[in-house]
C-alpha cells in the first residue's frame, strides 16, 4: 500500500499536477547555472539587474509578473526558445533556456526546491507563474 | 612593352594624385573609399559620376557576398558600410565582427580574421558592426583597424589579414585599460564604430551599455583615446567626464563625476588630416531619463569636441544639450562641410542631432556660424531631478523634423480618427521640444509624450554632404513616444528611477490606448505606434529626407521616405487614403555622389515604427528630390551605401538584411 501511494505521488507529479512557482520548482545550482547564461545570452538588453532596456521589458517585479501571472512556465521557456536572444533566436536549448528561467524564477524571489526544473515542456506546462497573495 | 609601361606609371600617376587630393579636399579621391563616412569627414560624397540620371535604370545586382557563415549565429542587422582601397573592400561581418578584405570587382574573398575573445566576446556591450580604419605610410606599410566587439584594438596587415605582430602586443592594444576604474568587467564597454586614423593616430571612441533601468549610477566612462598607429602604444586620454581641476568638472555636482559613467562617442567619428584636429560627439551620461543622481549640466555630455589628434589636447566644444534626461546623446559622425556664408568661406563642421537640428560651427574656432541661443524650456517635476532652465536652439538652420507636440500634429484622415487620436493624445501630458519624462501615472497622465523620440530623429546614418553645392541631406523620423520614469526598487538598483522601455508597461496592461498595430507578413513590430488602432499618431511624413543648403542655412527640399509600411496602408480605416507620400518610419542611410543622391527604406529592425525598413533603393534628384529610380534589393538596407570605381566600372555596394534573410553585401554596377 505504501508503495502504492509512492508510486501514485510520482505519477501525479510527472503527469503534471498543478502546481505554481511557490512549491520550489528549481534549484539554486540550476539557478546558478542559468544566471550565467543569462549573463552571456540576455543581460545585454535585459540588463544586468534584469530591469530591462531601451526596447526589452524587465524580467523582474511587477511589469513581469503583472504580464505572466497566470501563465505557465512552460509558455515563459518555450517563448524564450523560440524568440530569444532577438539578434539570433532559435540557438539555445531548451535545457539552456529552462535554467534561464530558473534563473527569472529566483530573481523574482520565488522559492528554490531540491531538484531542477526538468526541461520536459508537459511538466512544465502545468506549473504556473503566480505573484504573492 | 607599351602596355607594360603603362602599367609601371599608373601606380605613380595615382600616389601623386592621392598625396596631393589628400588635403583640402572634400568627398573621396581616386574612385575610393578610405574611410568609413567616405572621407575624413564623413561627407559620404563620392565625384564619381558614371552612374548618373540618364543611366540609373539600368542598374543591375554584380556581385554578393553573403555574411550568413560569420560568427556563430547569422547577423540580420549589419550596420556596415566597407572601406574601398586599391580595388580591395574592407569590412566587418558577423556576429563576431570578423575583419574581412573582398575583391571589389567580383566579390571574392580574399583573406578573413577572426578573434576568438571568449567570455568578453561573448558579453559584448555592442554587437553590431559597422565597419574599420585603414592607414597607409605612403609606402608598403597598409593597416586594418579593427576594434573587436570585447574592446580591443588590432591592427591587421591589409595586404595578408595577419595582425602586425609589433603593434601593441602581437597586434593587439587592450583598451579596457586606463579608464579610471579599477576593474572593468566584460560587457562594460566597448565600440560599435570603427576608429578613425587622423596624423597617423588612431583616435578610439567608446559605447557602452544603455542607460534606460542601469543597475547603478555608477560605469565605466567612455573616454577618447589616442593610440600610435604604428605602435599601439596609448598616447592620450581625453576624459569625457573631467575629473578635479579639469575643465567642467564642476558640472558635476556632489562628486557625481566621480561614479558616473558612459558619455563615450558610439557614433563614427570624423577629422580634418590639414587641421590635424578630429571631432567627437559625445553622449549622455549613466541614467538616460533621470538625471537626479548626476545634478549639474554633465560636460562633455552630448558635446561636439574638437581635440588636437596627436595630443589631444581639447581646442574647443560644445554642450548642444545640458543635463540630458532624453536621451538625445550625439549619434551620428560630425560632417565637415567647407562653405561659403555671407561671400565668406567657412571651414565649418555640422552636426545633426536627434532632437532635429543641425549645429553648425566654424571647425577651426567653433564659432557658431549662424547664432544659438539659449532658451528657457519646460522643467522636470521628478523628485530629485533638476533639469537646466534652458537649451541651446540654433537660429539657422531651421529644424528638420517636427519638435513637440500639439493637437495640430494629431493625424486627421477622418474626423473619428482625429476624434480618436485626440482622447489618446489627452492620456498623455504633451508639450514642446524639452518636455521631461514624468513619473508614470502620475497627475493623471500615463506618462509625457516626447517628439522626436529618445532614437531621434536623425539617428547614426546621420546625413551626407555635396560639396560642390553646399548641401547637406539628413534622413529622420517622426514618431513620438510615451515616456515615463517608475521608482527603482532600492535591492535592484540606486538610480532612484528608471524606465525601461522607456516605460512603457510591458505586460497586457502595457498596450498603446489606441490597441495594437497589425503588422503586415514579414514586417517588425518595432516600437509600438500609440494613435488610434494601432496606427501613428501624429500626421506623416513619418520618416523624411531634408535638403538643406548649408551656404545660406535655408531648406531646399523634403520628401518623404518611401510611401508608409504595409501595416498602416492595408489598415481598414485607412481605405482610400493616399499613402504614397507618408513615409517609412526608419531614417533613410544616404550617400551622395556627383549625379546622384542615394537613399533607401532602411532596415526598420530596431527603434523605428511598426513595419519600417523595406527593400527600395532610391537615385534621387538632387535639385529636387524627384525619385529618378527605386530599385528592389533581396532585402532591407542595414548599412549606408558606398560607392568606388574598379576597372573603369563604377559600383554602389550596401549591406542588407532582414529578419529571418541573413546578412549580405549587394554591388551593384551599370551592365
Amino acid at each position: 500500500m505504501r508503495v502504492a501511494v509512492g508510486l501514485l505521488a510520482l505519477v501525479v507529479a510527472v503527469a503534471g499536477a498543478p502546481r505554481s512557482v511557490w512549491d520550489g520548482v528549481y534549484s539554486k545550482e540550476q539557478a546558478d547555472r542559468g544566471r550565467a547564461g543569462y549573463n552571456s545570452k540576455c543581460a545585454r538588453c535585459h540588463g544586468d539587474a534584469l530591469l530591462g532596456g531601451e526596447n526589452s521589458p524587465p524580467l523582474v517585479d511587477q511589469d513581469f509578473l503583472e504580464k505572466w501571472k497566470g501563465k505557465s512556465v512552460g509558455k515563459l521557456v518555450e517563448l524564450t526558445r523560440k524568440t530569444m536572444p532577438s539578434d539570433g533566436p532559435g540557438k539555445l536549448s531548451r535545457q539552456q533556456c529552462t535554467d534561464i528561467i530558473a534563473y527569472l524564477l529566483s530573481s523574482n524571489e520565488f522559492p528554490a526546491g531540491n531538484t531542477d526544473l526538468v526541461s520536459d515542456a508537459a511538466v512544465q506546462d502545468e506549473i504556473v507563474i503566480q505573484p504573492k497573495q | 612593352m607599351r602596355r607594360r609601361l603603362a602599367s609601371l606609371f599608373i601606380p605613380t600617376i595615382l600616389l601623386v594624385v592621392s598625396s596631393v587630393g589628400a588635403h583640402g579636399q572634400q568627398g573621396t579621391q581616386n574612385g575610393e573609399w578610405r574611410f568609413y563616412g567616405g572621407d575624413a569627414g564623413s561627407t559620404k560624397y563620392s565625384p564619381l559620376d558614371q552612374i548618373n540620371p540618364s543611366n540609373v535604370k539600368q542598374l543591375e545586382i554584380a556581385w554578393r557576398w553573403k555574411a550568413e557563415n560569420f560568427g556563430p549565429r547569422a547577423d540580420y542587422n549589419w550596420e556596415v558600410t566597407p572601406l574601398m582601397i586599391g580595388g580591395v573592400l574592407y569590412l566587418t561581418a558577423g556576429s563576431r565582427r570578423d575583419a574581412v578584405a573582398v575583391d571589389a570587382a567580383t566579390g571574392e574573398t580574399l583573406w578573413m580574421y577572426r578573434l576568438d575573445e571568449g567570455e568578453r566576446g561573448d558579453r559584448a556591450v555592442r554587437t553590431q558592426n559597422r565597419g574599420l580604419a585603414y592607414w597607409s605610410d605612403g609606402k608598403n606599410d597598409n593597416r586594418i583597424l579593427l576594434i573587436s566587439p570585447g574592446f580591443q584594438l588590432v591592427a591587421l596587415n591589409a595586404r595578408t589579414g595577419l595582425p602586425i605582430t609589433n603593434f601593441g602586443k602581437n597586434g593587439i592594444v587592450e583598451l579596457t585599460e586606463g579608464l579610471d576604474r579599477e576593474v572593468v568587467k566584460p560587457g562594460q564597454i566597448g565600440s560599435s564604430s570603427p576608429a578613425i586614423v587622423i596624423r597617423d593616430v588612431v583616435v578610439v571612441g567608446a559605447a557602452l551599455a544603455a542607460g534606460s533601468a542601469p543597475s547603478s549610477k555608477a560605469n565605466v566612462p567612455g573616454y577618447i583615446r589616442g593610440y600610435d598607429v604604428r605602435t599601439g602604444k596609448r598616447i592620450w586620454t581625453f576624459r569625457t567626464i573631467p575629473r578635479p581641476g579639469e575643465l567642467g568638472n564642476e558640472t558635476w555636482e556632489k562628486d557625481s563625476w566621480q561614479y558616473s559613467g558612459n558619455n563615450g562617442a558610439w557614433a563614427p567619428l570624423s577629422g580634418d588630416e590639414e587641421l590635424g584636429y578630429v571631432y567627437i560627439p559625445v553622449e549622455m551620461p549613466t541614467g538616460d531619463f533621470y538625471g537626479g543622481t548626476r545634478l549639474g549640466d554633465n560636460l562633455f555630455a552630448d558635446s561636439l569636441v574638437c581635440l588636437d589628434a596627436r595630443t589631444g589636447k581639447r581646442i574647443w566644444h560644445f554642450q548642444t544639450i545640458h543635463h540630458d534626461i532624453w536621451d538625445w546623446d550625439l549619434s551620428s559622425p560630425p560632417i565637415l562641410t567647407d562653405i561659403t556664408v555671407g561671400g565668406k568661406k567657412v571651414k565649418a563642421v555640422a552636426q545633426v542631432t536627434k532632437q532635429a537640428f543641425t549645429f553648425v560651427f566654424d571647425r577651426v574656432t567653433g564659432r557658431p556660424v549662424w547664432p544659438i541661443e539659449e532658451r528657457p524650456v519646460p522643467q522636470s517635476d521628478v523628485p530629485g531631478e533638476r533639469t537646466s532652465p534652458t537649451q541651446p536652439f540654433p537660429t539657422k538652420p531651421a529644424a528638420f523634423d517636427r519638435q513637440g507636440l500639439t493637437t495640430d500634429d494629431l493625424i486627421d484622415f477622418t474626423p473619428q480618427l482625429r476624434a480618436e487620436a485626440e482622447k489618446i493624445a489627452a492620456q498623455y501630458r504633451t508639450g514642446p521640444l524639452f518636455l521631461p519624462p514624468i513619473v508614470r501615472d502620475s497627475g493623471g497622465k500615463l506618462a509625457a509624450l516626447i517628439l522626436p523620440n529618445h532614437t531621434g530623429g536623425a539617428n547614426w546614418p546621420g546625413g551626407a554632404f555635396d560639396p560642390e553645392t553646399g548641401m547637406l541631406y539628413v534622413s529622420s523620423v517622426t514618431n513620438p513616444d510615451a515616456l515615463a520614469l517608475v521608482a527603482a526598487d532600492p535591492k535592484r538598483s540606486d538610480m532612484g528611477y528608471v524606465a525601461s522601455m522607456g516605460g512603457r508597461r510591458s505586460g497586457n496592461a502595457g498596450d498603446p490606448p489606441g490597441g495594437m498595430p497589425r503588422l503586415a507578413a514579414g514586417e517588425g513590430p518595432g516600437l509600438p505606434n500609440i494613435g488610434p488602432q494601432g496606427l501613428p499618431l501624429v500626421k506623416p511624413p513619418w520618416g523624411r529626407i531634408t535638403a538643406i543648403d548649408l551656404n545660406t542655412g535655408d531648406h531646399v527640399w523634403m520628401i518623404a521616405n518611401g510611401d508608409a509600411p504595409a501595416a498602416v496602408k492595408n489598415h481598414p480605416a485607412m481605405k482610400g487614403i493616399d499613402l504614397s507620400k507618408a513615409g517609412k518610419p526608419e531614417r533613410s542611410p544616404l550617400m551622395v555622389t556627383k549625379t546622384l543622391l542615394f537613399g533607401a527604406d532602411g532596415p526598420g529592425l530596431f527603434n523605428a515604427g511598426p513595419g519600417a525598413g523595406g527593400k527600395a533603393l532610391r537615385a534621387i534628384d538632387k535639385k529636387t528630390g524627384a525619385i529618378l529610380h527605386e530599385f528592389m534589393l533581396p532585402a532591407s538596407t542595414t548599412g549606408i551605401p558606398m560607392t568606388y570605381m574598379v576597372n573603369d566600372k563604377q559600383y554602389i555596394v550596401v549591406a542588407t538584411g532582414a529578419r529571418g534573410t541573413p546578412a549580405e553585401l549587394v554591388a551593384l554596377a551599370l551592365p
